[in-house]
């Protein structure tokens, strides 16, 4: 049997949590399972158009049977269209597709920059009832903080940054972290991840971002440069280790 | 499906319907939800001697309806490619059309000898027409001599099936009568045709080349005249390509002349795009009681003068 990847669904809800960013629920016509760290490729344009043309590749925010989230900033003319989106319109979307974060081993940190905490949230959700989550959350200010209350875990611990100073501690994310037993994982700007390999040299799990065209492996749009060439974010990704990445590329 | 039969030289394409080169990698990455019968060949990514790292992100924008692309041809070589690929293509029993790419002549002689001993490969797309590199691709084709012996060069050295994927952005009459003379079975027509994006703030471009190829819909029309005037010229069959994205688009090239269709970007937006334009096209045959051969060259220019 070959696996089905186009599939269609339901808005089921479309919440407007800050003036740029929202939760969009999507009740999937078909079956659906999905690994914390996987991404889903939505259509943006409406039924019967080809503009936007290309698929957006959007984290799983969270899966509740075939109830589907993802979490997204307003930033161009696809993500303004599912800003537009209303409960029982007709979405197109394909995947999950991607590798997904391994377990942790012992305490699990997360370090979430900007709306990195899209792709964190379902791992939070899987492993949060067998270990303890620190929560490392970096934002450029109050307004782009997704309230603790809508996330699916609860972290054990957790520290909000902000560079302006208009919430938590004043300064990059990165600023604070105390390193400690246990296993990383790293959502957010490229910026972010960089930091923190550079800063603290310690191997983390970090989930890496790149223009996408197809998400099926097929058209090399999405490269990362890693220590065997070139890997792609779609398949081979989007969860690398931050070792076998060149940094320096 | 009986109707969807072509046969363009040695080749039996059924359906008539193939990936355009470079959107659908080697065609083994899909395997797990791609019904291989919905096409009636795999044409594999653009392939070189050695391997090469292709461009810098960004590799890729999108355009109204569009997309551009500078991925520069990113590809594992041919001697993995003999190891890696091969393999899968005796299991799927496809016809598989390997889009040769090389920076000189000799470079498409060695792809084309190494690989001409391969049953598992039924023919050759010769790639002179991609905008995305520095030596090679489009720039071959500023020159119709050297096309002419690059074709005639690669003819002497296989009996395979060959087709010649060309460009928009050259003189594509001149080079579609060498392609004829030289023994060429087919001409693909198009690739993409050279675009640029600049991003305001920064004043430079949005990929990491100042060229990409634009694809998608918004250069259908364009493919579509191009295939339509090459089709008048040469007697060779076309193979239509360039923004296909519905079974009503491939019989538009069937139309202006296109013997077998390739789809390309759409594949991204649609998974199931060969599936629909298969049935889409066996349906409308069926309709409009036309056979393929029929349907291929039939259009009706208007026959009123211009005013």
């Amino acid at each position: 049997m070959k696996e089905i990847t186009e599939k269609s669904g339901r808005v089921v809800e479309n919440i407007k949590i800050r003036e740029n960013i929202f939760i969009l629920k999507i009740e999937s016509n078909e079956k659906i399972s999905a690994k914390p760290g996987q991404f889903v490729m939505i259509r943006t344009s409406r039924a019967g158009t080809k503009d936007p043309l290309l698929k957006r590749p959007f984290a799983v925010f969270d899966l509740e049977g075939r109830v589907l989230s993802v979490l997204f900033k307003v930033i161009g003319r696809g993500t303004y269209l599912m800003s537009m989106l209303k409960k029982g319109d007709i979405i197109e979307f394909a995947g999950p597709f991607g590798n997904s974060f391994p377990l942790p081993e012992g305490k699990a940190i997360f370090v979430s920059g900007g709306s990195g905490i899209a792709s964190l949230n379902f791992l939070g959700k899987k492993i949060s009832r067998k270990t303890g989550i620190k929560l490392y959350y970096g934002i450029k200010n109050s307004d782009e903080a997704v309230p603790l209350s809508l996330l699916s875990f609860k972290p054990s611990e957790y520290l909000i940054t902000t560079e302006d100073g208009s919430s938590g501690k004043k300064g990059l994310v990165t600023d604070f972290i105390k390193i400690e037993k246990g296993t990383y994982y790293l959502a957010g700007p490229l910026n972010m991840i960089r930091e923190f390999y550079r800063k603290f040299k310690i191997n983390a799990y970090a989930s890496m971002e790149e223009r996408m065209a197809c998400g099926i492996g097929v058209c090399m749009g999405c490269g990362i440069m890693t220590e065997d060439g070139y890997k792609r974010v779609c398949v081979d990704g989007p969860v690398f280790s931050l070792s076998q990445i060149k940094w320096e590329d | 499906m009986g109707r969807l039969k072509v046969k363009i030289g040695a080749l039996l394409l059924s359906p008539p319907i193939m990936p355009a080169s470079g959107t659908f990698g080697y065609g083994d990455e899909v395997e797990k939800f791609f019904d291989y019968r919905d096409i009636g060949a795999i044409v594999t990514k653009g392939l070189s001697l050695k391997s090469r790292k292709g461009n810098r992100m960004p590799r890729i924008i999108e355009t109204p309806s569009g997309m551009i692309n500078a991925i520069g041809l990113e590809n594992i070589g041919v001697e993995r490619f003999i190891k890696e690929k091969i393999p899968f293509y005796r299991k799927i029993k496809k016809p598989v059309i390997v889009n040769i790419f090389g920076e000189s002549l000799d470079e498409f002689i060695q792809i084309t000898e190494k690989l001409n001993e391969f049953k598992e490969v039924s023919g050759f797309e010769i790639n002179i027409s991609c905008p995305n590199v520095d030596k090679g691709g489009v720039e071959f084709s500023k020159t119709p001599g050297v096309v002419k012996t690059l074709i005639k060069e690669v003819r002497k050295r296989t009996k395979k099936f060959i087709t010649v994927k060309i460009s928009p952005d050259s003189d594509y009459i001149s080079i579609s009568r060498i392609c004829e003379e030289e023994g060429a079975d087919a001409i693909t027509a198009i690739n993409t045709i050279r675009a640029m994006e600049i991003d305001i703030q920064s004043r430079t471009s949005k990929i990491s080349r100042t060229f990409g190829g634009l694809s998608g819909p918004a250069i259908k029309p364009i493919a579509l005249r191009i295939v339509y005037e090459i089709s008048k010229l040469v007697s060779i069959p076309v193979i239509g390509v360039g923004g296909i994205s519905s079974w009503e688009d491939a019989v538009q090239f069937f139309i202006a002349g296109a013997s077998a269709i390739q789809i390309g970007t759409y594949f991204f937006v649609n998974n199931n795009i060969f599936k629909e334009v298969k049935s889409g096209l066996d349906e409308f045959l069926k309709k409009e009681r036309i056979s393929l051969q029929n349907l291929i060259g039939s259009f009706k220019p208007s026959i009123l003068p211009d005013r």
